[in-house]
C-alpha cells in the first residue's frame, strides 16, 4: 500500500507514515475476527498455522485427516488450523481542556501550541494507521464531557485520510470523563478488541470506566500523556490555581514541601495505573512529549512489546 | 503612665492607628498568583492530606499574631515589662517646675499626683518622695498613707529654680527604685536607672512671649510686646496693657492663628496717658480655655533716662550750645567748675580735664598730641595719621584733611566723619553705642577722665545744622557718660528670645515659649516625646535686682539653627518614652515582628 499524499496531511508527514507502515500491530491475545484480516484468531478454520487436533466427524474433510496419525494410534484425528480474522480496534482520545493546557500566569494565558493535544492526536493517528494498514477495524472516539465525537468502524487503508482529518478536526476543552465515554460507546454490541486509551488521565472517573473494559474482557493499553505542563508551577507563596478543565481554582500555599508532595501524588497516580494494567494483564506507557514522537513510536512502542 | 491614664483622645488615637496598621496589613497582603494548570485534581487530593508543616506553620503564624497582640497591648497599655518593682524601695521624684501647671483640666502635675498614688499605693517598702524646685525637699515615709498626704504638699513653684533634687549616690540603683514623673520639659539630670513616667500633655496656650520696655538714646521709650499662640487652634484672646495708676493703655481682641506670633511695638511717650518713668506696666492675654495660665501675665517697669548735666564755654553765638540747650536730656550750665562733664567749643584747659570733656575745635595744648590715628572706611585696612583741625579752622571735611594738624598717638575708638559717607549710621551702632569721637591724650599724659575731640568746627563744616548735626552733638555727649536707662522688671518677668529655630531632623520646628523663661516645646514623635528647653536671656528677678543670664540650653534631637540670639548650649535630654525604658523596643519589636509577618506570608511560610 503506497502512503497517502503529505500535503492531505498536517499530523503526519510523508516519511513517518512510510515508516509505520512497516509495522503491525498485535495485540498480546489473540482476538477472533469478523474479517480475515492479518490477526490469528482462536477460530479454527482455513488457515496454515497448525492448532489442535480433535476426532473425526462425519462430515469432515479427509484432506484435513492426520494419516501418520491414525497409523500410530489408531484413531482418526482431524487438523485444525488457526484462522486468520480481522482485530476490533477502539482508539480513545481524551479531548479536554487538560490536553491543551500549560502553565502560565493568569495575564498570559497563551496556550502554546496544544502540545499534548497535538502529541495524542499523533498516537492515536499511528494506531488508526497501523490498523488500517493490517485491515482491522478501526474506531476513534474522542470524549470530554461524555463522548464528543465518534469515527466508528472503518476499515481498510483507504479510509486513513478519513481517521486523520477527523483527529484534525477535534475541538480540545471540557472536562475528561472516560467512564461516561465507554458507557456511551459499548451501548451497542461490540467485538473484544484492542482498546487504546491516551488521556493525561485527570479524570476521577477512570477507575470505574476501566473497569467495564475489564468486565468486557477487552485488552487494554493506556497511554498516558505526560508534559512539562503537568510538573508545579515554579513559584512559591500563595498560589491561586485554576483548572484548565473546569475553571475551578484552588488556593494553595507553594512551598518546596508542597511541590515535592505534588510530585510523589503525580509519579503515585501513574504507578498505580501501571500496577492496575499489570493486575488486568494490560499494557501501560507513559509518554512523554519531551520525547521525539518519531523515537516514540518506532522505539519505545517495540520495548513496550507493543509492536513487532 | 498606665492605661488607665492614658488620656481618651490618645487612645482612641492609638486604638485607631493599631486598627490602621491591622487594615494596611491586610491591603498589603500581596495577592495570590493566578496559574493556570492542566488539574486541580491533584492539588485537591493534596489538601485533604493533612501535612505536618502545616500545623507548625499555622502554629507561627498564631505565634507570630499572638506577640504582636502582645506587642501592641503592651504599647496602649504601657506596660512595664521590667520586672516587678513593688519590693524595691521607691523614690519619686515629682516635677513642680511651672511647666507642670499646664493642662486644661487635670493640669499635668495632678497628673503626676495620681501617678504617685499609685506607685505609691502598691510599694511594700518606705517611700521616699523628692520635687525638683527644693521646695518640699527629700522627705521618706514610712507608710504609704503618710506619703500619700504628703502628695497634696508638692506645688508648682513659679519662680523657683528647677534642678533634679541632689540624691545620695548609693540611692541610685541598688535595690532603690528610682522613679521620675515629669512633663519632660525642663531638662533634668535623670540617672540612667531611673524610670520615666511622662505626664506630658499638649495644652491650647496662648501667652505673652515678649514683655519689655527700652529707652533709645535720643528717642523715646518703647514697650516691646508679642503674644504667641503655642496651640494648634486658632484662638481668640483679649489682651490689656495698664499701668500702676489703673490706666488703661492698651484693650483689644487678638485673633491668632495656630503658632502664629502678634508683636507689636508701643510708644510709652505717645500712648494714650504717658506712662510715667519708673512706673509698672502690666500686660494680660485672656484666653478662654488657656491650659497654661503662667504665661498670661507680664509685668514691665517704665524706663526712666536721667538727664545729662553739662557745662558749656564757648561762643555765645555756638551752634553747639544751641543744639545742647534743644536737647531734653541735656542740662546746660555755664558752671563749667562745677559741671559733671564739658562741652568745650574752640577752648581747651590748660592740663587735662578732670571731668570727661567734649573737645570741640581746639586749640593746641601741652596735653593734646597734635595728630590722630584714624582709620578710613574707604580705605579700611589703611592705618593714616589724621591731623586735627586747628582751632576754628575751616575744613571743609576734605577726603584727606591735608591741611589740617595733626594730633599724633591719639587713641582713636571710630572715625568721625567721612566725605560722601552717611552721617546717621556712623553715630549710632546697632547696640546703640555711639561711634564717634575718640579719647585723645598725647605721649606721656594722662588723662583723669575720657576726652572726646572734635576736630573740626561744626558751625563752619558743610554737616547739615538742622539735621545730622544736633545728631552728631547729642550721641558725642551722650557718649561723655554712657545714658543710664533704668529698665526693670516685675517678679516672674523675664525676656526670651523670641527669634529662635530650631531644626530637627530636618524638619523646621519654632519653640514654644512661656514667660518663665522656658522656652518649651513637645515634638511629639514616635515613640513618646522629645522635649526641648529653652533659658535664654533671661533676667531672673530677685529682690528688685537684675541679673541676666547670658547662656541657653537647648535640648533638641538634631542640630540647632539660631536665626538670632545668644550662644547656644546644645544637650540632649534623654527621655526614654512615656512609660519607661520598654516602650520604644517594644514599638520597634511590634514593627519588626509585622515585616516578619509580612515576610513570611509572601514566602508562604505562614498562613
Amino acid at each position: 500500500m503506497s502512503p497517502p499524499a503529505a500535503g492531505a496531511l498536517e499530523l503526519f508527514d510523508a516519511d513517518f507514515l512510510r515508516r509505520l507502515e512497516n509495522l503491525k500491530l498485535v495485540s498480546k491475545q489473540l482476538l477472533p475476527g469478523a474479517f480475515k484480516g492479518e490477526h490469528r484468531s482462536r477460530k479454527r478454520g482455513s488457515g496454515i498455522e497448525f492448532a489442535d487436533y480433535r476426532p473425526y466427524v462425519e462430515g469432515d474433510s479427509l484432506r484435513f485427516v492426520d494419516w501418520p496419525a491414525y497409523l500410530k494410534f489408531d484413531k482418526l484425528l482431524v487438523r485444525l488450523f488457526e484462522e486468520e480474522g480481522d482485530l476490533p480496534v477502539y482508539l480513545f482520545l481524551d479531548s479536554s481542556g487538560s490536553m491543551t493546557a500549560h502553565v502560565t500566569s493568569a495575564t498570559d494565558r497563551t496556550e502554546l501550541a496544544a502540545t499534548k493535544a497535538d502529541y495524542a492526536r499523533r498516537i492515536v493517528a499511528a494506531f488508526a494507521y497501523i490498523g488500517l494498514t493490517n485491515l482491522d477495524r478501526v474506531s476513534i472516539t474522542a470524549y470530554a464531557d461524555g463522548m464528543r465525537d465518534c469515527l466508528d468502524t472503518i476499515r481498510g487503508p483507504g479510509q486513513i485520510i478519513r481517521a486523520l482529518r477527523f483527529l484534525e478536526g477535534l475541538e480540545f476543552s471540557g472536562e475528561s470523563d472516560i467512564g461516561a465515554a465507554l458507557v456511551k460507546f459499548f451501548e451497542r454490541p461490540r467485538r473484544r478488541g484492542l482498546v487504546v486509551v491516551v488521556s493525561d488521565f485527570y479524570d476521577a472517573s477512570a477507575d470505574d470506566g476501566l473497569r467495564r473494559l475489564f468486565q468486557r474482557r477487552h485488552d487494554v493499553l493506556l497511554v498516558a500523556i505526560r508534559d512539562p505542563s503537568d510538573s508545579p508551577p515554579d513559584i512559591a507563596g500563595r498560589v491561586e490555581l485554576i483548572d484548565s478543565e473546569s475553571g475551578r481554582s484552588s488556593l494553595v500555599m507553594l512551598d518546596p514541601a508542597l511541590v515535592s508532595a505534588y510530585r510523589e501524588e503525580l509519579e503515585e497516580t501513574d504507578r498505580q495505573l501501571q500496577s492496575l494494567c499489570k493486575r488486568r494483564n494490560w499494557s501501560f506507557l507513559e509518554a512523554s512529549t519531551q520525547v521525539a514522537f518519531d523515537e516514540l513510536i518506532l522505539e519505545v512502542f517495540k520495548q513496550g512489546r507493543l509492536l513487532r | 503612665m498606665t492605661f488607665t491614664q492614658f488620656p481618651t483622645a490618645s487612645a482612641l488615637g492609638l486604638l485607631a492607628a493599631t486598627g490602621l496598621a491591622i487594615v494596611l496589613i491586610y491591603l498589603l497582603k500581596p495577592p495570590p498568583q493566578r496559574v493556570v494548570v492542566p488539574s486541580t485534581l491533584l492539588w485537591e487530593k493534596l489538601a485533604a492530606k493533612p501535612r505536618p508543616r502545616d500545623r507548625w506553620r499555622t502554629l507561627l503564624s498564631l505565634l507570630i499574631s499572638l506577640m504582636i497582640a502582645l506587642g501592641l497591648a503592651a504599647v496602649l497599655a504601657g506596660a512595664d515589662i521590667m520586672g516587678d518593682n513593688r519590693l524595691r524601695r521607691p523614690i519619686l521624684v515629682i516635677d513642680d517646675a511651672p511647666s507642670m501647671a499646664a493642662g486644661a483640666n487635670q493640669t499635668r502635675m495632678d497628673a503626676a499626683r495620681d501617678a504617685a498614688r499609685q506607685l505609691i499605693a502598691g510599694a511594700l517598702t518606705p517611700i521616699t518622695i523628692a520635687d525638683t524646685s527644693s521646695s518640699f525637699g527629700i522627705r521618706t515615709f514610712s507608710t504609704p498613707a503618710a506619703a500619700l498626704e504628703a502628695l497634696d504638699e508638692i506645688i508648682v513653684h513659679a519662680n523657683r529654680p528647677t534642678a533634679f533634687p541632689k540624691l545620695p549616690a548609693d540611692w541610685i540603683g541598688g535595690d532603690r527604685h528610682l522613679v521620675v514623673i515629669t512633663d519632660g520639659v525642663h531638662a533634668l539630670e535623670i540617672p540612667d536607672t531611673a524610670r520615666v513616667v511622662d505626664v506630658y500633655e499638649p495644652v491650647e496656650n496662648v501667652g505673652i512671649s515678649r514683655f519689655e520696655t527700652r529707652a533709645r538714646v535720643a528717642g523715646s521709650r518703647s514697650l516691646f510686646l508679642e503674644v504667641h499662640n503655642g496651640g494648634e487652634q486658632p484662638s481668640t484672646s483679649r489682651l490689656q496693657i495698664e499701668d500702676t495708676r489703673g490706666t488703661t493703655l492698651v484693650d483689644r481682641d487678638l485673633d491668632l492663628r495656630a503658632g502664629e506670633r502678634w508683636t507689636a511695638v508701643l510708644d510709652l511717650d505717645q500712648s494714650r496717658a504717658a506712662v510715667e518713668p519708673g512706673s509698672a506696666l502690666r500686660g494680660t492675654v485672656l484666653t478662654p480655655d488657656d491650659g497654661y495660665r503662667q504665661d498670661d501675665r507680664a509685668w514691665a517697669r517704665a524706663p526712666v533716662v536721667s538727664d545729662i548735666a553739662l557745662g558749656f564755654a564757648g561762643p555765645d553765638d555756638s551752634a553747639v550750645k544751641r543744639v545742647l540747650e534743644a536737647d531734653p536730656g541735656v542740662s546746660v550750665t555755664s558752671q563749667i567748675e562745677t559741671a559733671p562733664r564739658l562741652v568745650l567749643e574752640g577752648v581747651a584747659p590748660e592740663s587735662p580735664p578732670l571731668v570727661p570733656t567734649l573737645l570741640i575745635a581746639p586749640p593746641n595744648a601741652p596735653w593734646l598730641p597734635s595728630r590722630a590715628e584714624t582709620k578710613s572706611a574707604a580705605r579700611f585696612s589703611e592705618l593714616r595719621l589724621v591731623p586735627i583741625a586747628s582751632t576754628a579752622s575751616s575744613s571743609p571735611l576734605a577726603a584727606d584733611h591735608e591741611d589740617t594738624r595733626v594730633i599724633e598717638g591719639a587713641e582713636i575708638e571710630e572715625v568721625l566723619v567721612f566725605e560722601d559717607d552717611a552721617l546717621d549710621p556712623l553715630l549710632v551702632s546697632d547696640d546703640d553705642t555711639v561711634l564717634a569721637g575718640w579719647v585723645a591724650a598725647s605721649p606721656g599724659s594722662e588723662l583723669e577722665a575720657p576726652v572726646l575731640v572734635l576736630t573740626f568746627d561744626p558751625s563752619t563744616s558743610n554737616l547739615p545744622l538742622a539735621d545730622s548735626f544736633p545728631l552728631l552733638i547729642s550721641a558725642l555727649v551722650r557718649q561723655l557718660d554712657r545714658v543710664v536707662v533704668e529698665e526693670s522688671r516685675g517678679p516672674g518677668l523675664h525676656e526670651v528670645d523670641t527669634s529662635l529655630d530650631v531644626t530637627t531632623d530636618g524638619a523646621r520646628r519654632t519653640l514654644m515659649q512661656d514667660q518663665e523663661g522656658q522656652s518649651v516645646r513637645a515634638i511629639p514623635g514616635s515613640p513618646g516625646h522629645d522635649f526641648f528647653e529653652l533659658q535664654a536671656g533671661l533676667y531672673e528677678s530677685s529682690g528688685g535686682a537684675e541679673s541676666s543670664a547670658d547662656s541657653m540650653t537647648i535640648t533638641p534631637r538634631g542640630p540647632v539653627t539660631l536665626r538670632r540670639g545668644a550662644e547656644l548650649q546644645v544637650q540632649r535630654l534623654e527621655l526614654a518614652g512615656s512609660t519607661g525604658p520598654g516602650l520604644s523596643w517594644i514599638a520597634y519589636l511590634v514593627a519588626a515582628l509585622i515585616a516578619t509577618e509580612l515576610w513570611l506570608r509572601s514566602r508562604g511560610l505562614t498562613e
